[in-house]
């Protein structure tokens, strides 16, 4: 084969690469932003809202933009038969098409929440656009639709805000979990695990928050906040957890980052202890043939506030306060877990499955003879180790002094 | 090449003058001056004005001829006899020597030397006397440094090889000349180091010199498209500087240098990729500076090379690889931007070089207009004007920035014409169609050659032993070796000079 030849081939095998060109290419201008998503439940089908974000609003300078005028974001709500539908409709009432790759919440209503999620999920995880990053939300006590419609005054993007405030919740309070869309189904796959999402709740009117006057006072009249935690056997929702019962369940998981708890000074008075660093191993032992759970939870902590009068120089007194913090820890974790296994005897610990990761053989000796029910013949064993590194500026309480 | 052949000179002084005034068209630059000497002989002098140091002709020839000439006894001699002597008594000058045909005579003249021809003799004398305005050694315009000589070759051709002499007194550091050009006849010299610069190096560079045939070599660029390997490339093959520090440090590398009469710019043989990003400062500076600034070199290429079409390609084939926040900021400000980001980069790319090419054509006088057109053009006031969105005007002014960071222009020039290739790809396929792009330019590069020699090297084929003076510069003390990859003669460049180590004195 000549030089020339070669060349014309090659020409040949290169040329088709041209006929893909321009595919699936968009501008920025011609595309909605999707930022959140709500599914709730419908008389037929389901109603799904789509909070699109309106760019010339955000941005501080725009050429010939409308400027900061309007609302940031505009919601719109469907009735459909399947979730794809949305996506369709949603080009009869705008002039842009629809863009998932950019979705931050996906939040369901608490009635569709009770009543499956399943058929919902396909879409979001089969579609490429969706990043599958974002977090997952039940609406508690409303409706999805009625929270993406809530303007928020910080964070202009409502989506945003309900993003990064339970990426920092979950850190600095314990008392939420954040669930990604992926960490989800993961959880509702896997064996001897369940799910669990943070609710979302709203204060006041859902009617009232949609209007820009909300954001315009200093103490909106409605506001969006983090409330409780759902609990799931596999996609079906079964309750909501309390406060203390969430703290607990994210010790048991080793998801705290950051949290707070007080205990009791020598005159009853509480001393708050703020944990820097924890982590929690889970182990499995086989004990007898049957598997025991042994939790240890490994806590650097802080004081923070002191109402009581002890003298925190002495290095025995601190010792006393990390052994009764361990106490406290312990008592949180086996509350936890003996409250939620009671009402709802879920394991969304996932202590299923690291005993099916230890020993599959003693997993399915314990579904034959517990069935759905291990969970409460399961032994559990708790162990603290708290440590207290840092008492702050001042030892002892200032209060002391100012009472004499 | 047309050759000119006029034939022998004659021995009538009379028909060489006339063959002389016809040759050169009665030129009104060409001076004729008989003398008469005491002996009766005819003698006549001619020169080109200008060209010639008028005032050492005046004194040590015209003087010579009138006042000495006529006290040698002279008559009756054979006039060749008659010439040697006044060659060898009379005429005061170094550069002296016999031309016998028309066509030497005239390349003489015209190259700056004095003739003397004599009735009756065969041959005529040439005196080199070459003297006329220059340009004084500057400073280098094309890359300057903070540190280091700043000096730079001149359009002279003599005084660019004492630029390089002074720097390699060394017997070994040999210089050959040759005239291309039929018309111009230039002088174009190659320098190298005998012991050192592999030997089918320097006969490759002689063999393609030779073979150029051509009326006119103005410029070296002349010359290097003359002997690259191929035309097929933006990429340069050839090195060209105006620093004599860069071109010596070339030739004691092993390279060949070009000189050409009449440019500043002086071309360095072979010239591999990482060579372009090498600046005479690199090692003169320490060497972690030196090795940073390689590092960002190349990320400036790099940068020139794909920003604008990486933001096109982004922007518009995947969205979901910005991050929320700038996606929706970048959103806002493509609202009221009428073209597609395709067509926003191409005129904003195109604007930038039309920019560039006025600032470097218009009279420096005037040079202001353009940097207050060029802040409207790029800047706010085309953003305002619903035009572009201003992270175009970021993504112009970075990639503009970024060729500049190169110090070899040709390489720069390269990455200016690729991002246009490259602009289109991506507006067409999107990351998939620059990767094609990129993937091309590597299987390019990867098959180009310089003076024969791999291009990549030492990147690929991988040469280990010479990473320590590419992207990154090893201290002096460890750069023992000259590059091996071209195949020099004598590899080592220096004994190991023990390093101290520590910071310790010993007292004893």
């Amino acid at each position: 084969m000549n030089r020339r030849t070669a060349a014309r081939l090659l020409l040949a095998m290169l040329l088709p690469l041209v006929l893909g060109g321009c595919w699936e290419r968009r501008e920025l201008n011609e595309m909605a932003f999707v930022l959140g998503m709500g599914i709730d439940k419908a008389e037929a089908g389901y109603r799904v809202s789509l909070q699109v974000v309106i760019p010339s609003a955000i941005s501080s300078q725009v050429a010939g933009g409308a400027g900061s005028g309007g609302v940031p974001v505009v919601e719109y709500a469907f009735t459909v038969p399947t979730i794809y539908e949305t996506l369709r409709k949603f080009n009869l009432v705008s002039s842009r098409s629809a863009y998932l790759g950019h979705i931050r919440v996906l939040v369901f209503g608490e009635e569709l929440a009770r009543e499956g999620l399943g058929e919902t999920l396909d879409v979001l995880k089969r579609s490429r656009e969706s990043r599958m990053d974002f977090y997952v939300m039940v609406a508690r006590n409303t409706s999805a639709e009625n929270v993406l419609k809530v303007l928020t005054p910080l964070d202009k993007i409502p989506a945003s805000k309900l993003f990064n405030a339970l990426d920092k919740s979950y850190r600095i309070s314990a008392k939420t979990v954040a669930v990604s869309l992926d960490e989800f189904i993961e959880d509702l796959l896997a064996e001897g695990n369940n799910p669990v999402l943070t609710g979302v709740e709203l204060s006041g009117e859902a009617d009232k928050g949609e209007k820009k006057g909300n954001v315009e006072q200093t103490t909106p009249e409605v506001r969006l906040r983090y409330e409780s935690v759902a609990v799931f056997r596999k996609d079906r929702m079964l309750g909501w957890l309390k406060d203390q019962e969430t703290v607990g369940y994210n010790y048991l998981t080793n998801k705290v980052v950051k949290n707070s708890g007080s205990v009791a000074g020598e005159d009853g008075k509480p001393i708050v202890v703020e944990s820097l660093q924890t982590s929690t191993k889970r182990k499995v032992r086989m004990i007898g043939g049957e598997p025991h759970i042994f939790i240890d939870a490994t806590l650097t902590s802080n004081i923070q506030e002191v109402f009581s009068t002890d003298n925190l120089e002495a290095e025995r007194q601190i010792e006393k306060i990390e052994r009764k913090a361990e106490e406290v820890l312990v008592t949180k974790m086996k509350n936890a877990y003996e409250g939620i296994t009671q009402r709802f005897n879920t394991d969304i610990f996932g202590f299923g499955q690291i005993i099916y990761q230890k020993s599959p053989k003693a997993w399915y000796r314990l579904q034959q003879k517990h069935g759905d029910d291990y969970l409460r013949s399961l032994p559990v064993h708790y162990k603290a180790k708290v440590t207290i590194n840092r008492i702050g500026t001042i030892d002892r309480t200032i209060l002391d002094e100012i009472k004499e | 090449m047309e050759t000119a052949d006029y034939g022998r000179l004659s021995a009538r002084l009379e028909n060489n003058r006339e063959r002389l005034i016809q040759l050169l068209g009665s030129s009104t630059d060409f001076i004729l001056k008989e003398i008469r000497l005491d002996c009766g002989t005819q003698v006549v002098v001619c020169y080109i004005d200008g060209l010639v140091d008028t005032q050492v002709l005046h004194h040590s020839i015209l003087y010579s001829l009138q006042e000495c000439g006529s006290r040698l006894e002279l008559s009756g001699l054979d006039p060749d006899r008659k010439l040697s002597l006044l060659k060898e008594r009379v005429l005061i000058a170094g550069d002296m020597g016999e031309v016998s045909d028309m066509q030497q005579l005239l390349h003489e003249m015209l190259s700056g030397s004095v003739i003397v021809l004599m009735e009756g003799a065969s041959a005529g004398l040439r005196i080199g006397l070459p003297g006329w305005e220059d340009r004084n050694v500057s400073e280098p315009s094309s890359q300057s440094v903070v540190r280091g000589p700043m000096e730079s070759f001149t359009e002279n051709l003599r005084t660019n090889t004492a630029l390089i002499r002074r720097k390699i007194k060394d017997s070994r550091l040999w210089l050959e000349t040759m005239q291309i050009g039929s018309v111009t006849q230039t002088n174009v010299s190659i320098m190298y180091l005998n012991h050192i610069a592999d030997v089918e190096l320097v006969q490759e560079v002689k063999r393609r010199l030779a073979k150029i045939d051509t009326d006119s070599i103005l410029e070296s660029g002349y010359i290097e498209e003359f002997i690259q390997d191929t035309a097929a490339t933006p990429f340069p093959t050839l090195y060209n500087t105006d620093r004599p520090d860069t071109i010596a440090a070339g030739i004691l590398e092993g390279k060949v240098a070009v000189l050409v009469d009449g440019t500043p710019f002086v071309l360095l043989a072979p010239a591999f990729f990482v060579a372009f990003f090498q600046s005479a400062e690199d090692y003169y500076q320490r060497s972690d500076i030196a090795t940073l600034l390689r590092f960002i070199r190349f990320l400036a290429f790099f940068i020139t090379l794909l920003a604008p079409s990486l933001y096109v390609a982004i922007t518009t084939y995947h969205q979901e690889m910005i991050p929320t926040n700038l996606v929706i900021s970048l959103a806002a400000q493509r609202e009221s931007v009428p073209f597609p980001a395709f067509i926003e980069a191409l005129l904003m790319e195109l604007t930038y070089e039309i920019l560039r090419e006025a600032g470097v054509r218009i009279p420096k006088n005037i040079g202001q207009a353009i940097s207050i057109v060029g802040t409207l053009v790029i800047g706010q006031a085309a953003v305002q004007a619903g035009f572009i969105s201003s992270a175009m005007v970021i993504i112009v002014s970075i990639t503009a920035i970024s060729s500049f960071v190169i110090p070899e222009s040709g390489m720069a020039i390269a990455a200016r014409i690729i991002r246009f290739g490259l602009i289109g790809l991506a507006g067409f396929m999107g990351l998939f169609g620059i990767l094609c792009g990129i993937f091309l330019i590597v299987l390019h590069l990867a098959g180009l050659r310089s003076f024969g020699m791999p291009y990549m090297i030492p990147l690929g084929p991988y040469a280990a032993r010479d990473l320590k003076d590419s992207i990154f510069r090893l201290p002096w003390p460890l750069l023992n070796t000259r590059p091996s990859h071209q195949h020099v003669q004598n590899i080592t460049r220096q004994g190991r000079t023990a390093q101290r180590t520590g910071g310790k004195r010993r007292n004893e």
